[in-house]
């Protein structure tokens, strides 16, 4: 079977055609670069996406801390790994990059701050 | 009085890219003026990914391609004050600030980057009927209240336009726990970016409804739902096709005007499509030695081409200061011809050196398959082949200035081939 994707990798959001058979990828076409195909083929047996969100701070020159999945996550467990990054409430100081939750979707992919936030309450 | 080489007023990514790119010009006495009271402008609420695969070749947030401008700031030691207003800036480069830390402090440019950035188009720009509940917000401002403040708008929601904060945010309050019911679309087409689309929209089985507007909106306090109906081809309402849709919240993502206000005061000279100032290929407004960038000058798809931007208005600014022009003989006027909305730069300067000119542009609609070309006086000096020409994607064509005679140049869609 042939599927219409848009590519999400990059802006130019490339129309592409992909050949597959049920969760089998067989090929693509009108792709601009190679990401192309990776998501392509991601895309029919088993789509990722990053989940960015925020979390609560305590003390923080913010109030929100803005987080991410340091990996793109399967799909399916977007609402779940939601539900965890709900339950987190840090207390600054946070530098960017820092793990709040490891393994947060079971598959090795971390939660991470995206900005850093300093402790106001010393 | 304090006189200082290079003034940019903005601290988002237009500004920062500019001051970084100045300072490791060589520029030494700069100064870097923003109103809030910390560096990075829109990109600090702009939480997801997507942002830096052009500029920096690897997939970052908003606050994290802001993080790599700000380190740089520091590391360069450029000067910067926040939680400055500028007030007035007069023709002759005199800038007038106000603080609450300084008060009222007046400075001297002998040169300015104008960086204000954008500001979304709000309902009264768009005259939508009906009562005036609570409620009724922009997309950026929402997305303000959930990303920083921490606050949910409402629990039902409906957005007007598509443009790619509206999609940005049906996906966020998706996320937060919101339901969103429709994105409506005035026009036959998406505003924002087909990704968006994708992974906005389709992700979550939010409809997307194109082709139609909100006609009304009801509530007293606060809203409690919209009239939505279909449009024709000259988007006249068809009045069989109106529905309402219970919602507690509307948000509005209908476009995005540079905030000008400084820029006209001073006497620069208005393009009235772009609704930033009219410039020449070295980004120069209508007053010499003064030169704007991204979205202040036209609203961008990306941040990144607004950094590309920032550091041409740098490089630029240090040419002008090192008086090294390339002396202008003769201006050329570049005019947005058949299918194209805009043209940026509005001008082109021949000096004496030849140069090769990138002109960016905005098709009107949707072409597929045609090509972009560029003419003077019945000539054509330039031509580029688009798969895809899209109102919502910026593209651009190249023309070498040995090529052009007359005084004016035509860009346009070739709707022969």
């Amino acid at each position: 079977m042939i599927r219409k994707m848009t590519c999400i990798v990059c802006p130019r959001g490339c129309e592409m055609d992909v050949e597959y058979e049920k969760n089998t990828f067989i090929g693509v076409l009108n792709n601009f670069c190679s990401k192309g195909e990776e998501y392509a083929r991601d895309e029919i047996i088993s789509p990722k996406r990053v989940v960015t969100s925020t979390v609560k701070v305590i003390g923080g020159d913010l109030l929100m801390l803005p987080v991410k999945t340091d990996k793109p996550v399967n799909k399916e467990k977007i609402f779940d790994i939601i539900k965890k990054i709900y339950q987190v409430k840090v207390t600054a100081p946070i530098e960017i990059n820092d793990v709040l939750l490891s393994n947060i979707d079971d598959n090795g992919a971390n939660l991470v701050a995206t900005s850093s936030t300093i402790n106001i309450t010393k | 009085m304090k006189l200082i080489d290079l003034i940019i007023i903005g601290g988002g990514p237009a500004g920062l890219a500019a001051a970084c790119q100045a300072k490791e010009n060589g520029i030494n006495n700069i100064l870097l003026l923003e109103r809030e009271n910390v560096l990075g402008g829109i990109l600090k609420q702009c939480i997801h990914n997507g942002f830096g695969l052009q500029y920096f070749q690897k997939e970052l947030t908003g606050p994290e391609y802001a993080n790599e401008f700000i380190e740089k700031i520091h590391k360069l030691k450029i000067p910067y004050k926040v939680n400055t207003m500028v007030l007035s800036i007069q023709p002759n480069k005199t800038i007038i600030t106000s603080s609450k830390e300084e008060g009222y402090v007046v400075y001297q440019a002998k040169s300015i980057i104008l960086a204000m950035g954008c500001r979304e188009r709000p309902r009264g720009a768009i005259r939508i009927p009906g009562t005036n509940p609570s409620g009724i917000l922009t997309a950026g401002t929402a997305q303000k209240f959930v990303n920083i403040d921490g606050y949910i708008p409402g629990e039902t929601c409906v957005i007007l336009g598509s443009g790619d904060i509206g999609l940005i945010m049906a996906r966020r309050l998706t996320l937060e726990g919101v339901k969103v019911k429709a994105v409506c679309e005035f026009q036959p087409y998406p505003g924002g970016l087909s990704r968006n689309i994708e992974q906005c929209l389709i992700d979550y089985n939010i409809p997307l409804m194109l082709s139609h507007t909100v006609v009304a909106i009801h509530g007293k306090k606060r809203v409690t739902g919209v009239t939505i109906a279909k449009v024709d081809e000259h988007f006249n309402i068809i009045e069989n096709s109106k529905q309402e849709i219970a919602c507690d919240t509307l948000l509005l993502s209908v476009g995005l005007i540079p905030e000008n206000e400084l820029t006209s005061q001073m006497g620069i000279k208005m393009d009235q499509v772009t609704s930033g100032a009219m410039v020449n290929q070295t980004l120069e407004t209508s007053i010499k030695g003064v030169f704007a960038c991204g979205n202040v000058l036209h609203v961008h798809d990306l941040v990144d081409y607004v950094t590309m931007e920032g550091n041409r208005a740098a490089n630029y600014a240090t040419t002008y200061l090192n008086n090294s022009k390339n002396l202008m003989k003769k201006r050329i006027t570049v005019i947005a011809d058949k299918g194209i909305r805009y043209v940026m730069p509005q001008y082109i300067d021949i000096g004496e050196k030849n140069e090769k000119i990138t002109i960016y542009f905005r098709s009107k609609e949707i072409y597929r398959e045609k090509n972009t070309i560029v003419k003077c006086q019945k000539k054509i000096i330039s031509r580029h082949k688009n798969l895809r020409l899209m109102p919502a994607e910026m593209e651009k064509i190249l023309v070498k200035t040995e090529d052009i005679s007359g005084d004016t140049i035509y860009v346009g869609v070739d709707t022969n081939d």
